[in-house]
């Protein structure tokens, strides 16, 4: 009967196979071979196979809405399971929640911290093809590395090099502004070229991009900065009044800003024509030796290939430009290529990755990204792991319900699905109240991570998704172990009630391992925080060598104070609180030293060093308490020291090449004016080393010399306490010399402390996530001592019966947990010692790292654990026999 | 007790006259019987299979045949349920058809 062909073809039958409904396909596929074999030999091949598809077709809807409407059922079956569950064991619920939730919105915080730390300046349209032009090379053998670049460097790069599109020059310089309470105030003014608007993309609200910034004298201010000077945001075509050095200056305003992105590596408040400089800089703006502008490069699309050619050509541009000056100061055969290359620095690497002296804001650091990003894992994992140690411990209480799925049909990968999806579920529970505690945190966090991030999930898509992906991640991470666990019991033993709770070697252990992780990572943890504290109270505590107390600084911008210093002196003097008063141009623990060329007389003129310099005046080193190693200070009674006295610190008397501080008293240094000229100084004294930079760096040389014309600061010693009275009487005396002076002031120990703001803001952050991620590792030591105790409560009743008394049976509970704890300890120091040297490594004075920090942050751990777990054994050691006895 | 649909009705018809060879391929084909053409396979079995659950068709597995390749036969077989509702529906359409007459188009025209 049969022929050959007659047969349903092989890909039909297995999506017959698919679709028909389980139990029935046996009869109802062999009721299809025969209607096939029918139409095959009624109507022929071709009509039978048309047939047979369309019967699949025509079949696909009901098996998807049947498939749906199980699925459906099922669902409903597991959520209510679920939150039976959840509902029946609120206290594993909560611990299980409340970890995650904790873990999750620390991981969200971190991230979003991360997020911004990485967003800088991408918010610019040609982000990538933006570069900021960088010097390098050595000069007089000491390798630099310097964003700063020579006014005519820009132009110059656009007109020889066609592959460039644009050049932007910005130029930061600070200057009082004159606001219409006939106020001085100072503020970062930086001239940009016109074309700044075509490369970044800054927010300007009105104005014309184009010609904002064209006209001399024109600029372009932020909404806060119009709304200072102004009142009102509407102030175009109005005046603003600048003071440059001993004349004004009246800029047109020509645009408005939103205020700059927070994300962005330089936040100026207006930006200036440049082309007003050619007026006032006049020849300046052709030196290629004095290097104070930021030269911004736009490349055209596809410029990657562009620059590499264009590397090449740089010596060439080097020479032709900047040779014969090189060479008329340092000689003819320099070579001028190892004194200056030039780095193209993407835009967007620069808050990351670049930490040059002369940034013009200190930038964030990769490592930092680094650190938080692995934190934020370790924390989630930390909670990942309460949840897992959770559910396998308490697998017994499902067996049951495993057992009978499997006896109704349920197979594993069902089961898996199963308490995975759970997992899933509270996850997504934690995830939401984690959402509601970044929202509640977020201005507190802020406030330390001097950051003003939002919490943009909802809107943002990517963070999002991001979101819902580390809700998945963490749901399949902390569920995959416990769902594997469980739907691997065999449901004959489990329903026989052969399983013994919590007890299976093999999960005991894992979560012996686990908790062993959890409490290696929260001791790394504070390990970390114990280090960094050192090392903060370290240097903060480290002698400087000069003292920094009870000094108050008063920043001497006013102009108009000028000259008169010597009377202000004798006038601050008269007060008895006052110990001392000085002026000089820098304080210690300022961020920016200027260099300048200095020379030994005895050597020839080739030998020129770079080095800091601070003018100072007679009172500056008694003052400070800067100990003298040789010589003298400067003195009022010798009427050279002003034009002629010079005194230099240890390390400077090296850098000169002499052997020892007294070889140099009364040596002759030059000072360069130009490449003829020189003025001559001679050494008067020789002072110890002292850290007027941070510690970060070795002291390096200095040079300290009079010059009553550079004066920014003065500094005056007190000898009280009551603070508020003293600056009273500051402010009092200095407007008497100036009357429209605002009074400012800092103290330099707090300005010097300010120096190691970051480490603080890292080391608050440590403290604040290590603190979290001991709260959770306890949450889970605790939910799981809860556990394992309640399992042995008949067995502490029969202890007890026989005769144990309440501290045996304490330690006896608590002793394995003990051990775990030790056994973290043993782990985490080695891992702790590794990280936090490398850390240590960023500071040339460090302090060591004591065995007492390590031992330290073990008995922290082990008594947070011992708390724990003892709280728990002594409930159930106190219950009373009998009732532990008939328990279960 | 509820009314029969129509493809109910006409499958349990349909196995009342295949008497013993009652299973999916020849239902389909006395179907085409009553009515002329054919019905899908999707259309009989799935009212075929909500008479089997509701009772009113017992359902037991046969041998099976050289065409089939070795795929049992599912037979069915009316249940007295089956039968009442069968009676039930005959009584039924005798009920609603009772003095139903064709009018006189042409009559009607005319007058």
């Amino acid at each position: 009967m049969s022929k050959p062909g007659a047969k349903i073809p092989k890909m039909a039958n297995w999506l017959l196979h698919r679709f028909l409904p389980r139990e029935d396909y046996l009869y109802l596929s062999g009721d299809f071979d025969e209607l096939y074999h029918y139409i095959y030999d009624s109507e022929g091949c071709f009509k039978a196979r048309i047939w047979i598809w369309a019967q699949i077709f025509k079949s696909i809807p009901g098996f998807v809405s049947g498939t749906i409407y199980w699925r459906v059922t099922m669902l409903k079956n597991y959520l209510k399971i679920a939150f039976r569950n959840m509902l029946r064991h609120k206290g594993y619920t909560f611990i299980n929640i409340a970890g995650l939730a904790i873990g999750i919105a620390c991981c969200i915080l971190i991230m979003l911290y991360v997020q911004d730390e990485l967003s800088y300046d991408k918010y610019h349209e040609k982000y990538d093809r933006i570069y900021r032009l960088e010097r390098k090379g050595i000069f007089q053998n000491q390798p630099y590395h310097s964003p700063t670049t020579a006014h005519p460097m820009g132009p110059a790069l656009k007109n020889d090099f066609p592959e460039i599109q644009y050049a932007v020059r910005i130029w930061p310089s600070q200057h009082m502004v004159r606001n219409w309470k006939n106020d001085f105030f100072e503020e970062k003014i930086f001239f940009a070229d016109e074309n700044i608007f075509k490369v970044f993309t800054f927010p300007l609200i009105k104005g014309s991009p184009d010609t904002a910034l064209k006209e001399p004298n024109s600029i372009v201010l932020t909404e806060r900065m119009s709304k200072k000077y102004f009142n009102s945001t509407e102030s175009i075509g109005r005046i603003l009044t600048i003071k440059w050095e001993e004349e004004t200056l009246d800029f047109k305003i020509s645009g408005i800003l939103k205020e700059l992105p927070n994300n962005s590596h330089f936040k100026s408040e207006c930006f200036a024509s440049y082309s007003t400089l050619n007026k006032i800089l006049g020849s300046q703006l052709n030196n290629w030796l004095s290097n104070s502008v930021y030269t911004y490069l736009l490349f055209p699309k596809n410029h990657q290939h562009q620059q590499d050619k264009l590397e090449s050509k740089i010596p060439l541009f080097i020479d032709k430009h900047m040779g014969k000056t090189i060479r008329s100061f340092l000689g003819p055969d320099v070579d001028i290529n190892t004194i200056m290359r030039f780095v193209f620095r993407p835009i967007s690497e620069i808050h990351l990755y670049s930490h040059l002296a002369f940034e013009i804001e200190p930038n964030g650091n990769i490592n930092t990204v680094y650190i938080f990003s692995a934190i934020a894992f370790l924390i989630l994992l930390i909670a990942c792991i309460n949840f897992m140690n959770l559910s396998t411990a308490r697998s017994a209480n499902r067996a049951k319900e495993v057992g009978l799925r499997k006896t109704v049909g349920a197979n594993r990968t069902l089961l898996i699905k199963q308490f995975i999806g759970e997992s899933t579920l509270l996850t997504l529970i934690a995830g939401i109240i984690a959402l509601l505690l970044v929202e509640c945190v977020l201005p507190v966090y802020n406030a330390f991570t001097l950051k003003e991030l939002s919490n943009n999930f909802l809107t943002n898509p990517l963070s999002f998704i991001s979101f819902i992906a580390v809700i998945l991640f963490v749901g399949f991470v902390s569920g995959c172990y416990p769902a594997f666990f469980l739907s691997s019991f065999q449901p004959v033993k489990v329903l026989r009630g052969a399983v013994k709770k919590g007890t299976e070697n093999r999960s005991h252990f894992l979560r012996k391992s686990l908790v062993v992780l959890q409490f290696t990572i929260s001791i790394v943890l504070i390990i970390g925080t114990t280090v960094i504290m050192n090392q903060l109270k370290f240097l903060k505590n480290k002698k400087l060598g000069f003292k920094k107390e009870q000094i108050v600084v008063i920043p001497a911008r006013d102009s108009s104070l000028l000259n008169k210093y010597d009377s202000i002196k004798s006038e601050l003097i008269k007060n008895t609180a006052v110990l001392k008063v000085a002026t000089s141009s820098n304080i210690p623990g300022n961020r920016h030293f200027h260099d300048q060329g200095f020379l030994r007389e005895d050597v020839n003129k080739n030998r020129i060093k770079d080095i800091t310099f601070i003018n100072i005046d007679t009172d500056f080193i008694p003052l400070m308490g800067i100990e003298l190693s040789a010589g003298r200070s400067f003195s009022m009674d010798f009427a050279t020291d002003e034009k002629r006295g010079l005194i230099l610190n240890e390390s400077a008397v090296k850098e000169f090449d002499w052997e020892r501080p007294e070889m140099a008293i009364g040596k002759g240094i030059l000072i360069p004016q130009t490449p003829e000229k020189f003025i001559k100084r001679r050494v008067v004294g020789v002072v110890k080393d002292f850290h007027f930079k941070s510690l970060h760096q070795k002291i390096e040389p200095l040079v300290l010399y009079m010059d009553p014309g550079n004066v920014n600061f003065i500094s005056v010693k007190l000898k009280t306490n009551e603070i508020s009275s003293i600056l009273n009487f500051l402010e009092k005396k200095l407007k008497v010399f100036s009357p429209a002076y605002t009074f400012e002031y800092f103290f330099l120990d707090t300005n010097f402390d300010k120096l190691y703001r970051s480490e603080e803001r890292i080391q608050t952050i440590f403290k604040f996530f290590t603190i979290l991620a001991i709260l959770i590792s306890c949450l889970g030591l605790f939910g799981l001592a809860s556990f394992t105790t309640e399992q042995r409560t008949k067995e502490v009743g029969i202890r007890k019966v026989l005769g144990a008394t309440f501290s045996n049976l304490t330690l006896n509970l608590s002793k394995e947990f003990i051990t775990w704890v030790l056994f973290a300890n043993v782990i985490a120091w080695p891992v702790a010692y590794i990280v936090m040297n490398k850390w240590l490594q960023n500071f040339a004075y460090r302090t060591s790292i004591g065995i007492g920090n390590f031992i330290l942050s073990g008995f922290i751990a082990l008594v947070i654990a011992l708390v724990t777990v003892i709280y728990r054994s002594i409930k159930t050691a106190n219950v009373n026999p009998v009732d532990a006895i008939k328990y279960e | 007790m509820k009314v029969l649909t129509r493809p109910e009705e006409q499958i349990l018809l349909a196995i009342y006259h295949l008497g013993k060879n009652a299973y999916l391929v020849p239902i389909r084909e006395q179907i085409k019987k009553f009515t002329g053409k054919y019905f899908s396979v999707g259309t009989i079995y799935a009212p075929l299979n909500r008479l089997d659950i509701d009772g009113y068709l017992e359902s037991y597995m046969g041998e099976s045949n050289s065409i089939r390749g070795g795929k049992a036969i599912k037979y069915y077989k009316i249940t007295d349920k089956g039968y009442q509702a069968l009676s039930e529906i005959k009584k039924f359409h005798e009920r609603i058809w009772e003095g139903f007459v064709l009018p006189d188009f042409k009559k009607e025209i005319i007058k």
